[in-house]
């Protein structure tokens, strides 16, 4: 390791707290020039809360930040950047009506003396940027026709515009397909012999392994280890990360599991993931797992109609059925509990009675062609409020009043009241406190007791584990594993979230290192 | 609201509201009895400077006026509340009511006939413009807003910008004649107000038109026919829109090209303060009170001898407090607890 001006990110004891959590306890951190610095940590261990505190878009609670040895304290977002900081966030900030070119030297064009815009030179500078990432891209294109992993590419370039010596990239591989990673591991080469430091968020073993020197683990707010990275075997990683076993609190209870319920064959998503295929019986919990971007919702929205699909075929109940609309999978009896249950759960404004009879409506609590019987609809929905024990003052109140769980929970009684019996939770638990969590398992233990067929689409591998019969691993697009949960563990299941192939013999070889 | 649905049923905790939330909830029900409040007193002091606002004759003026209006601003609350918006209302509205002058005056059908044509081209002008938004994806904004450019065009070149003055005894009827003393408008307004109120409030559609305009990703993924909901929105105000037209037309005893312009500002108004009075909800019932709040605005106005710019003035006013109120009204709710 290299001297005190060899290191240009230092933070001593940086402790940041948010209401309820403490995000960062007393970390002490370094990144040296030229290295590129992999960041690893489960989800919520504190990394991105690291690297906005270091970027100035949120200030620490304590401790002090140094970068290129000088104190950041008082500096703003531009101030670090003057420092040679630059950050590429997980979501793209890219402008789709506009060029590749303008977009990478928006807020920088080059003008000629009246003040136009010097278009050519424009282009130039753009296609100087961009051709350090790559060659494949036309900067007189318009960023809406360019694919995602081409976007991710454009950001990258962008970001260089301010001409970085360190550059934090968060997840930047999660968007790109195979041919882009390649052009963008090339770059990172490249920048490497430039002496451009680079810390690196990621969830995938092969990268991390491929492209970087060193690895911090966080774990809890904490750092866990600084290790060169060839001398951290994978499945050590993987331990590190996860740290001691947490007693696990679901309700697991064995259900009688029973015939196969719902059939994916050859499932293309359209927006991401190919070649799906699995089946869920019935009484069956089935978990998917994988990283953000493994493309775990693109599969639940393809099998609901939710988002269209490039091909594949669906059978519910041994019986093959054409799924174009969501309106067509609620006829088979299908229900997606969908990640964002703000935006695409539940109607805000309206009552608890109206958001829970909503799919049901016409078949259940109308006469004629469409009267509603209010009556009919009061009564079941306060059946559902008594038998989920549902926390609202009455049917009347408009759910947007109403605490995380106790949302969820009305949109699972949605779909009880549409007799649904295949039901897709794509994170349900996501910001849910751990008492509206543990309701929720139940919920679903219940369901599951009473026939259902489920899938769980979640990030926390612990509740994966306790809850589910079986676990589909998702990684870019793909299922590649299936394991029962009986006969797994965090650390296998982690080790193929990243990437990783062959748990058993990467865990044998490691026993040499110690 | 009915008290035994709301104590019924026990619950184990209740959801507890920040603070915050609680205020804006307050500040929501402000607006609302804000609205009447203002008029109250506007009405007081209408009172105390002309006394004859209060008579009967005035009464009938103002009822009268009311249910010319409520048509187009029923079928734009209709519209408003699936999340759309219908700028060509007015030159609906106009197209039917020359159409309905032209056929029976110019070319000799039987009024019944015309009426029925000048409402067929209405629900017919109302389908092109849903599907314009729900096959086309066109936002409905634009897409109304060149329904009514063409509309104009086209009423002023087939007609060349000639009214129709004289017009059978019995159409004139519907628009100024009486039945035991209460004017035939109102009768016709009573029959749409409950059948729109009905529509709304109790059958599944009604339901799923208001479910839209909360969350139409929510609904789509629910389930809810989008499409089907979104046109008959579209189809149901350019019906609507054509009555008011029409009886306008009754009611001057003549039909001309730009009669119908007035309904786009005054059936824009009366939703607005429709969808606002009782916070998105029952927009049936605060729409009519709407209307009936915008007329008697005008009609004190005139009262008090102010001139056609300041009956501008005030429905310009008038038309922003509402979107105020109402772009308000939506921050409350789109503001959901712990977004991003």
């Amino acid at each position: 390791m290299g001297g005190q001006e060899n290191i240009v990110i230092r933070t001593e004891q940086v402790s940041k707290s948010f209401p309820g959590v403490r995000a960062l306890k007393e970390l002490d951190f370094e990144v040296t020039r030229g290295e590129v610095h992999a960041l690893c940590g489960e989800n919520g261990a504190g990394k991105s809360t690291l690297m906005k505190i270091i970027v100035r878009e949120y200030v620490e609670d304590e401790g002090n930040i140094f970068i290129e040895g000088h104190n950041v304290e008082g500096l703003g977002i531009r101030g670090v950047q003057e420092l040679g900081l630059s950050i590429i966030h997980q979501e793209l900030n890219l402008i789709p009506m506009l060029t590749v070119a303008q977009n990478i030297c928006l807020g920088r064009e080059p003008v000629n003396w009246i003040g136009k815009i010097d278009w050519k030179s424009m282009r130039k500078m753009a296609e100087e940027f961009l051709s350090e990432v790559t060659s494949e891209i036309d900067v007189e294109n318009f960023v809406e026709n360019l694919s995602i992993s081409e976007q991710q590419l454009v950001a990258i370039a962008r970001s260089l515009v301010t001409s970085p010596r360190i550059l934090i990239l968060d997840e930047p591989t999660a968007r790109l397909d195979q041919k882009s990673s390649d052009s963008f591991f090339s770059f990172i080469e490249r920048a490497k012999q430039k002496d451009l430091t680079v810390v690196y968020i990621s969830h995938r073993l092969e990268e991390i392994y491929r492209i970087c020197d060193r690895v911090t683990v966080l774990r809890d707010g904490k750092k866990i280890i600084t290790e060169q990275i060839n001398e951290l075997p994978q499945t050590e990683l993987v331990k590190y990360m996860l740290g001691r076993e947490i007693t696990q609190q679901v309700p697991k209870e064995s259900v009688p599991i029973g015939e196969v319920k719902l059939s994916v064959k050859d499932l293309f998503p359209k927006e991401k993931g190919a070649n799906i295929n699995f089946d869920l019986k019935s009484g069956e919990i089935l978990g998917i797992v994988g990283s953000i971007g493994a493309g775990k919702s693109e599969v639940a929205r393809a099998i609901f109609g939710a988002d269209p699909k490039k091909k594949g075929t669906i059978s519910v109940a041994g019986k093959e059925v054409k799924i174009n609309t969501p309106q067509d999978a609620i006829r088979e009896g299908l229900a997606l509990i969908p990640e964002e249950r703000r935006d695409q759960g539940l109607v805000g404004n309206e009552s608890v009675r109206k958001n829970m009879t909503m799919a049901a409506l016409k078949k259940k609590f109308c006469v004629g062609p469409s009267w509603i019987q209010k009556d009919k609809e009061i009564e079941a929905v306060e059946t559902s409020i008594r038998t989920l024990r549902i926390a609202t003052p009455g049917t009347e109140q408009e759910v947007q009043f109403l605490s995380g769980g106790t949302q969820q929970k009305v949109v699972v009684a949605k779909w009880l009241m549409s007799d649904s019996s295949i039901y897709i939770f794509d994170e349900p638990t996501k910001g849910i406190d751990v008492g509206g969590k543990y309701d929720i398992y139940k919920l679903i233990v219940d369901l599951a007791r009473q026939g259902a067929g489920i899938i769980f689409i979640s990030n926390e591998l612990m509740e994966v584990l306790s809850l589910c019969d079986r676990v589909l691993v998702m990684f870019n697009g793909q299922i590649i594993k299936g394991l029962e949960t009986v006969a797994t563990n965090r650390e296998e299941l982690l080790f193929y979230v990243m990437g990783g192939r062959d748990y058993a013999e990467t865990a044998n070889n490691s026993k040499g290192y110690h | 609201m009915n008290k035994s649905n709301s104590n019924a049923v026990s619950t184990p905790a209740l959801a507890n509201e920040p603070a915050e939330k609680a205020s804006r909830k307050g500040n929501l029900h402000l607006i609302q009895y804000g609205i009447f409040i203002i008029f109250g007193l506007y009405y007081v002091i209408v009172t105390i400077l002309r006394p004859g606002f209060l008579s009967l004759g005035n009464f009938y003026d103002i009822f009268i006026e009311t249910s010319i209006i409520s048509f187009v601003s029923f079928g734009e609350a209709i519209v408003i509340a699936a999340g759309g918006l219908d700028l060509s209302v007015g030159n609906m509205a106009g197209a039917a009511a020359m159409l309905t002058c032209h056929l029976m005056s110019n070319m000799g059908y039987d009024i019944w006939v015309s009426i029925v044509a000048g409402v067929a081209i209405g629900g017919l002008i109302g389908l092109g413009n849903g599907l314009m938004v729900t096959r086309l994806h066109m936002n409905s904004l634009i897409a109304t807003l060149g329904t009514m450019f063409v509309l104009v065009g086209f009423l002023y070149g087939i007609t060349g910008g000639v009214s129709v003055h004289i017009v059978p005894e019995n159409f004139e009827y519907l628009g100024n004649g009486t039945f035991l003393n209460i004017p035939i408008p109102m009768y016709i307004m009573a029959v749409v107000f409950v059948l729109a109120y009905l529509f709304m409030e109790k059958t599944s559609y009604g339901r799923n038109i208001t479910m839209i305009g909360g969350n139409i990703e929510a609904c789509r993924l629910s389930g809810v026919n989008i499409k089907k909901l979104t046109l008959m929105t579209f189809v149901i105000c350019g019906f609507l829109s054509t009555f008011s037209g029409i009886l306008l037309a009754a009611r001057q005893a003549v039909g001309n090209v730009d009669l119908g312009e007035r309904f786009l500002l005054e059936g824009f108004i009366a939703a607005m303060l429709g969808t606002v009075i009782f916070n998105g909800k029952n927009i049936i019932t605060g729409t009519l009170l709407g209307a009936i709040f915008l007329v008697s605005l005008l009609n004190g106005l005139t009262l008090l001898g102010a001139g056609p710019q300041w009956m501008y003035f005030a429905q310009g006013a008038l038309l922003l407090v509402a979107i105020m109120a109402n772009y308000y009204s939506k921050r409350s709710m789109l503001k959901l607890p712990g977004k991003k």
